[in-house]
């Protein structure tokens, strides 16, 4: 078992034997499993007993299913119900959309630790290589509770994989380079130390970024300024390592972490950045040890977090002003939770501790610096109930209690003083699965959850942004309901199926919005309510052991509810009412070595581009493919090309049109408006394994 | 002595991927009838960049409104509105453009670009010359109408850091008088390096023919003419405030070979906070009625934001007696962020509530009917330079 921070391993998870299991010999999915990471090649899909063992609609992502420069974000993208918008290019910011819901509102952790969210709420996903991890789980509704007061957007968790390989291998390293100055270097080592198993990566990516891009010079009714220009400033250096061991059993884990990353800020095509820059050095360091308590087992878990960013923008290309500072987050925290056997069912608890303390400081000395400090706990608890062989109910419940203040200002600057505030938030959840068969599970789950605003949205920056003291934390119901067949015997000529389909609901309260006033002021306020639903359909299987299906659909619907009238009923910009991913890979045996070659293509309805929907953003679809060969001894060769039809243009429509013949204007492809997406994109890699 | 401007043509490279703009359709506007209209224009939802905003027409005599009444995309995500002649200049600050309306049917006449970074603010016309001030680069651009090239003024020599941050323009006679609020960019908080500065440029010989130090630091509204029967007509005035200091005022300046500041109309200090927008009612006396004497007064209307900036409210200063109404026009719920005057006196009022949870304001109009509920434009009126009326 290498999932790290489980406390589903004490008290979520209880996967039950059918009654009629079959006698196929593949994997079953018993009572009291813990459920691990399985690769069960010709047994059912990958993570098969997971999808039907674990309550929570969790999708689990590989690095070995991606390419070898792909961020976690990337990889969310491919996942139903996930949504990610870039800013444009290898290495660039990265947020990602759970099921219609803001970014902020999907809490990401590592290896179990919850990143800290006094700064800031979003997480920039591009930053992470997902090949420094083993694996990605994207918690889309339910969210154990062990993993933190997450939003309605469930939760990310980066997991380190322990030991060696799925087959065996100790060794992977992989180099590549490829289009607009890309490239990598990255070796992991993992094995097993007689007992104690360990994982140790570094690696090293570069990008240039200098991709070109369609510049509509900001006169969408005027095409005749419109050309094509080089992105600039858009590079980036990354250097990451990160190393942890863990017994086998696995009672005692502990590893650390750090990555720097220094990025260039190219600003939007309206305002471009030719200077500005971003520098990040990430430090994680964490351990936890299982401890027997007569017939409970308490497991201790400490860590701590550091973030030191340097942001300078000497020419004021950015913002107001020129900028030159540095943002420090340290956070630290520990908790104690304990799993007890009552009969058939199991008892958690726990209490956490953790403190955060942000630093924004000006070296200009133009500002004073900011302080700001978050501490608190949490009392968590959940009781998995087995009903019946085949049905678990687990009720939970989370309470946090967080007291968040800012540093007294003193001097010239000295303004009204601001009090502390306190947090409390409640977060009860419910989850249920039941084992119908040993190939099929149905799941619902519920929960109310929340997001706490930042330090700078309740107290402002003491500049332009005011503080909103009584700001209230986003927070609201998340709900899903649905089933996953994934037999472990093969259905004629498929085998490796899995088949999941759920309904979804959310509803996100007092969204916190940054609003500017009159005078340049601006401040955070609650704005009111953003809901959706929708479904996800995930379906995957391979024919004749030869040709793999892959396919993840998002059907969503979103809505403000708002007494601005402008806004009120309308669907969330940028929200794709269907997002279809699709992918097919081929995998031969040419003269005794490995082939794989594949395609996918990602498929995005139209949607709103503002959230009055004044406009729209027509649909698109970006394809892909990629190959790889093994040549000899481990070593492997594979070339990826991205946004394969070289698409840069999209065509907004004008409704009204300035003439009958003038109906649609071209835009650059964005996620994120003024943020262009590079075209055609290749990338060669040669990978060994040992 | 007429200082030299350094000046820079650049262009955008041209593409030919869509045709012309060809010939409108109808906006749902009726282009015959010759009557009195307020155009606003408001900014996308939360100043969203690369969102639109929307143009909207409201018809006085009917109090109906006609949300959308513009070509799509015509309006950015932070707009200034000018009329000017027959056209009305939308100036979108964000997106780098200027989109010119024509003002009777609100086909589009063109859209120009000034440039990545330019942040442009206002707008003046000569001939087929658009003079364009800007905040982003060394101050004023020129461009030429069905033309991609963009000739950049340099007045910015003032200025250590290049960027003198215009923001404001106004045409009188052949001269361009240009508001400069000479911020120090090398720091976050932009203080005002010292008093504002009017150029006056003769676009001619593209040089400056006077640089006019204002009495106040950082100019920081649009400048407006005193109209016709005004005290001092054919002044302008422009607004300014030390955000540091709250110091400032509505400040006039003379025109012409004098072209000098002239003091304040109206302090801050009076007016409880900064003027983020002047408008003026200055109708001709005509003389006696019945033989009674009728006077309307002449007054100056004044946007002024709350001093904690959670709503705002316009005031009415008198020409006359130089003496502010005690009271706001508008009632104490509204938050009134511009305002207009229109050919009959009626005062056309954009609302827009401070709070996001109160809605989304609209226009409202101050005698002779007043309205009881903002009428909504489709978007919150939150521009403070996006309403006209004619």
């Amino acid at each position: 078992m290498n999932r790290q921070s489980e406390f589903s391993y004490a008290c979520i998870v209880l996967a039950v034997a059918s009654a009629n299991a079959s006698a196929d010999p593949a994997p079953t999915v018993d009572a009291e499993t813990i459920v691990i990471i399985d690769r069960a090649p010709d047994a059912g899909a990958r993570d098969r007993i997971r999808a039907l063992g674990e309550a929570p609609f969790v999708t689990v992502l590989h690095p070995d299913d991606h390419p070898a420069t792909a961020s976690v974000a990337d990889a969310l993208a491919t996942s139903a119900g996930a949504l990610t918008r870039s800013l444009g290019g290898f290495g660039a910011y990265q947020s990602v959309s759970v099921r219609g819901t803001s970014p902020g509102n999907t809490s990401v952790l590592i290896d179990g630790v919850p990143l800290a969210r006094i700064a800031a709420v979003t997480t920039d996903l591009g930053r992470f290589a997902l090949d420094s991890f083993g694996e990605v789980e994207l918690y889309r509704g339910a969210v154990p509770i062990e993993l933190g007061g997450a939003g309605v957007g469930g939760a990310i968790n980066l997991v380190t994989r322990l030991g060696r390989g799925e087959h065996g291998e100790r060794v992977r390293a992989s180099l590549g380079a490829g289009s607009f100055g890309a490239r990598h270097l990255r070796a992991h080592y993992g094995d097993d130390h007689g007992g104690v198993l360990s994982s140790t990566t570094i690696a090293y990516a570069h990008a240039d970024g200098d991709y070109t891009y369609f510049d509509d010079n900001g006169t969408l009714l005027n095409g005749s300024d419109d050309t094509y220009r080089v992105r600039g400033n858009n590079g980036f250096d990354q250097i990451d390592g990160a190393t942890r061991f863990g017994t086998e059993d696995p009672s005692v884990v502990g590893g650390a972490r750090v990555a720097w990353k220094r990025q260039g800020l190219p600003g939007s095509t309206t305002r471009p950045a030719a200077d500005a820059t971003l520098s990040t050095l990430d430090v994680i360091g964490d351990g936890r040890i299982d401890l027997p308590a007569g017939p409970a087992v308490a497991r201790q878990l400490a860590f701590v977090l550091v973030e030191a960013q340097r942001l300078r923008d000497p020419m004021a290309e950015l913002g107001l002003g020129a900028a030159d500072r540095t943002y420090l987050t340290l956070s630290g925290g520990a908790s104690s939770t304990w799993a007890l056997p009552l009969g058939a069912h199991r008892l958690g608890a726990g209490l956490e501790l953790r403190g955060d303390r942000f630093r924004d400081r000006d070296l200009g000395g133009t500002q004073p610096t900011q302080i700001g400090t978050r501490v608190g706990g949490a009392l968590l608890a959940g009781l998995d109930l087995v009903l019946a062989p085949q049905l678990v109910i687990t009720p939970a419940f989370r309470l946090d209690a967080l007291r968040s203040r800012p540093t007294p200002m003193t001097g010239a600057m000295t303004i009204d003083p601001v009090a502390p505030r306190w947090d409390i938030v409640p977060s009860p959840r419910l989850s249920a699965r039941s084992l119908v068969t040993s190939d099929l599970a149905i799941k619902a789950s519920a929960g109310w959850y929340a997001r706490l605003p930042t330090l700078l949205e309740v107290f402002g920056n003491r500049g332009y942004i005011v503080g909103t003291p009584d700001l209230e934390p986003e927070r609201g119901p998340s709900a899903d309901v649905g089933a996953v067949w994934a037999p472990a015997a093969a259905q004629g000529p498929v085998d490796r199926i899995l088949v999941s389909a759920n309904l979804f609901a959310n509803r996100a309260h007092d969204t916190i919005a940054i609003i500017t006033y009159a005078g340049f002021v601006a401040r955070a306020e609650n704005i009111g309510t953003t809901q959706g639903h929708g479904a996800e359909v995930v379906a995957s299987g391979r024919i004749a052991k030869t040709v793999s299906l892959t396919a993840s659909y998002t059907r969503l619907v979103t809505e403000q509810i708002s007494n601005d009238a402008s806004v009120n009923g309308k669907a969330v910009p940028r929200r794709p009412g269907h997002v279809l991913y699709a992918r097919t890979d081929v995998v031969r045996s040419l003269g005794g070595r490995v082939a794989a070659l594949w395609f996918d293509g990602t498929w995005q309805a139209e949607s709103a581009l503002d959230a009055a929907n004044l406009a729209r953003v027509p649909g698109r679809i970006l394809l892909g493919t990629g190959a790889r060969v093994e040549i000899a001894g481990g070593v492997g060769l594979a070339v990826t090309v991205a946004n394969l039809t070289d698409d840069r243009v999209t065509y907004l429509p004008l409704d009204p049109p300035p003439s009958p013949a003038f109906t649609e204007t071209p835009t650059p492809l964005t996620d994120v408006a003024g943020f262009p997406l590079p075209g055609r994109s290749f990338y060669l890699s040669i990978d060994w394994t040992h | 002595m007429n200082k030299i401007i350094a000046l820079t043509l650049f262009a955008a490279a041209c593409g030919d991927n869509i045709d012309p703009p060809g010939p409108p359709v109808d906006s749902g506007i009726d282009a015959a009838a010759a009557k009195i209209r307020a155009i606003v224009v408001t900014p996308s939802n939360n100043f969203t960049p690369g969102q639109p905003g929307i143009l909207s027409v409201l018809d006085l005599e009917t109090k109906t409104v006609t949300m959308g009444a513009g070509p799509a995309m015509a309006v950015g995500s932070d707009p200034v509105l000018r009329k000017i002649g027959a056209e009305l200049f939308i100036i979108n600050r964000a997106e780098n453009n200027i989109t010119i309306l024509d003002a009777v049917d609100l086909h589009l006449v063109e859209q120009i670009g000034t440039g990545a970074g330019t942040n442009p603010q206002d707008v003046a016309v000569i001939g087929n010359k658009l003079y364009v001030p800007t905040f982003g680069n060394k101050g004023m651009v020129e461009l030429t109408r069905g033309s991609t090239t963009a000739l950049e003024y340099d007045l910015g020599t003032g200025d250590p850091d290049g960027k003198p941050n215009c923001h404001s323009i106004y045409r009188v006679n052949s001269d361009l008088y240009v508001s400069c609020e000479l911020l120090d960019d090398t720091n976050v908080n932009l203080p005002p390096r010292g008093m504002g500065k009017v150029y006056v440029v003769d676009p001619a010989t593209r040089m400056i023919r006077k640089t006019i130090t204002l009495a106040n630091a950082n100019p920081f509204g649009l400048m407006e003419q005193l109209p016709e029967h005004a005290p001092n007509a054919g002044d302008l005035v422009i607004a300014s405030v030390n955000f540091a200091t709250g110091a400032g005022c509505v400040e006039r300046i003379t025109i012409g070979s004098n072209a000098a500041s002239a003091g304040c109309l109206v302090t801050n200090a009076q007016l409880g906070n900064f003027a983020s927008r002047v408008e003026f009612y200055a109708p001709e006396f005509t003389g006696p009625v019945n033989g009674a004497a009728i006077v309307i007064p002449q007054v100056m209307y004044a946007v002024v934001p709350k001093p904690t900036f959670d709503g705002s409210d316009l005031r009415r200063w008198s020409f006359s007696d130089t003496t502010l109404d005690p009271a706001p026009v508008n009632g104490s719920t509204q938050s009134i962020v511009d305002v207009a005057v229109c050919p009959d006196g009626a005062i056309v009022m954009s609302d827009a509530p401070s709070s996001p949870t109160a809605g989304a304001g609209g226009l409202r109009v101050y005698a002779p009917n007043d309205t009881s509920a903002p009428l909504a434009v489709g978007l919150k009126p939150s521009s403070s330079h996006g309403l006209v009326c004619y």
